[in-house]
């Protein structure tokens, strides 16, 4: 592998990337994931971000568009020696419903370059697993704390995480998060992670990318995004009287209109208060 | 692709456990003293062992473990490759397992014969499926498999009768019709096209698998 790190400004880089299937299309994500930051992915089941960490890992072959990941092209021959670099935690943690955490650990120091067996046996300990138990016997918090594991143990500087922190527990979730603000401490590592559990991204994440039906809403800073929205509430003719472009959505109650509104699109007459991811998500797919 | 080939290991050590009590009952009947008998049961167990790797296809696909290999550093070519070499090792095992047999029971004077017909069906049989599983999945790919293996048995039975006016005849002395066939020449000439069939599966099931989206 060529000194592609040392150049490298960016973990993630998509330009224009579509996939289509009969039923559904993702068209067209611009995502860029900047090196020792994180971006979290947000979008309701099948919105795409499943398929979007497929065409990441080339398990899938896209339409159109071109995808990066860590400087490499996912079409390169060798790109699969990318991967030596990544750490992938799915949906589903597949592992054969027969192995043991310990046989595991011997399929995957037999895989990776740098795993860390004491890595490894410091994360089982930490997410209290078992070693001998068969992986069928997990229960689905404790297959998702096995997977995240698994891709930690061998050092990557990039982690994808597809819904890593459902099926977790409060605690679990709290000391998942921890871990994942950890591993970024180092100026290299990034992450990519998708949930619906808005919150959870609210707590970690740098970057934000909003996917509905296929489409990319945005790709923002988290903090610039929580800076250029508010919320209002008014009337339906104060409404009225706003810019249209700085409406992004609107719900009408017996009370009157709650909206999100761009900031500086608003005057200063009217009460802005905080909005969360949650609810910027919310009122642009409403819209959409 | 030294993980895959252990990760290949455990599964038959647990899922293969049925399969490898299997091929040892039939081993059993390689001690037996009839020739014939002794033929039948090597070839069962040759094809018992041989879908070892197939088992291990389906296991995969049933746990996903298919899908979490494409976050792995190994290319689909190896992923691939770690099924074949399973049947190479399973079957030059029972080879071995076979001519230990035949030693230990004095009958030496088979071994060459009955390795070659073993290797023979013990490559022949998951040549002819795995490109089907690649491509198509386990389920669908063995529903593929069935539809071309009866379709050319019966191609096969058809243009048998056309060339031949007395199949009724050797299907009721197939014992005759077996040694008549028991020819070094035909059967070494068998080995070496099913050698050939074996590398050539080998390869479309890479090309096959590398297109495949899971």
């Amino acid at each position: 592998m060529s000194n592609h790190f040392d150049q490298m400004e960016y973990a993630i880089q998509t330009n224009g990337l579509s996939k289509k299937y009969p039923a559904f299309t993702l068209n067209d994500i611009n995502l860029t994931l900047p090196s020792g930051c994180i971006m979290g992915l947000i979008g309701e089941n099948g919105a795409g971000k499943t398929t979007t960490i497929k065409l990441l890992l080339n398990a899938i072959k896209k339409s159109s568009g071109s995808v990066l990941v860590l400087g490499h092209d996912t079409t390169e021959k060798d790109y699969h020696t990318v991967k030596e670099e990544v750490g992938v935690v799915l949906d589903e943690v597949s592992f054969p419903e027969n192995m043991k955490a310990k046989q595991v650990h011997k399929v995957l120091k037999n895989t990776f370059r740098n795993w860390d067996s004491a890595a490894f046996a410091e994360y089982m300990t930490r997410f209290d697993l078992p070693d001998d138990k068969p992986f069928k016997a997990f229960s689905k918090g404790m297959k998702m704390k096995f997977g995240l594991t698994c891709a930690l143990a061998h050092h990557p500087r990039l982690l994808i995480l597809d819904e890593v922190t459902s099926g977790l527990d409060p605690v679990a979730r709290e000391d998942v998060l921890d871990i994942l603000s950890d591993f970024t401490r180092t100026e290299e590592h990034s992450i990519l992670i998708s949930s619906h559990i808005v919150g959870d991204l609210e707590k970690i994440c740098d970057y934000i990318a909003f996917f509905h039906k296929g489409e990319e809403l945005l790709c923002e800073e988290k903090d610039r995004l929580l800076e250029e929205y508010s919320l209002i509430q008014c009337s339906r003719e104060q409404l009225l009287e706003l810019d249209p472009k700085a409406i992004v959505g609107s719900r009408e109650n017996s009370y009157g209109v709650n909206a999100l509104v761009k900031k500086l699109g608003v005057p200063e007459t009217f009460h802005l208060s905080p909005v969360t991811l949650e609810e910027i998500f919310v009122y642009m797919v409403k819209d959409h | 692709m030294k993980g895959l080939l252990l990760k290949e290991g455990y599964n038959i050590k647990r899922r293969g456990f049925t399969w490898i009590l299997i091929c040892v009952a039939f081993l059993v009947g390689t001690f037996t003293p009839s020739e014939t008998f002794n033929i039948y049961f090597s070839l069962y167990a040759a094809i018992w062992a041989s879908m070892v790797a197939f088992a291990g296809l389906q296991e995969d696909e049933k746990s996903r473990w298919q899908v979490y290999c494409d976050a792995l550093p190994y290319s689909r070519g190896q992923v691939v490759s770690s099924k074949y070499l399973v049947i190479i090792i399973n079957v030059l095992l029972l080879a071995l397992i076979q001519m230990i047999g035949n030693l230990i029971t004095g009958y030496s004077e088979r071994i060459p014969m009955n390795l070659l017909l073993m290797m023979t069906v013990g490559l022949l049989c998951p040549c002819l499926i795995f490109p089907f599983t690649f491509w198509l999945g386990a389920s669908k790919g063995l529903f593929a498999y069935y539809v071309v293996i009866v379709t050319a048995a019966v191609g096969m039975g058809i243009l048998g009768s056309i060339v031949r006016n007395d199949i009724p005849e050797l299907l009721a002395d197939m014992d005759n019709s077996l040694m008549q066939a028991w020819d070094p020449t035909l059967i070494a000439t068998t080995f070496a096209c099913v050698i050939v069939l074996f590398a050539g599966s080998w390869f479309l099931s890479i090309r096959l698998y590398r297109r495949r989206e899971l």
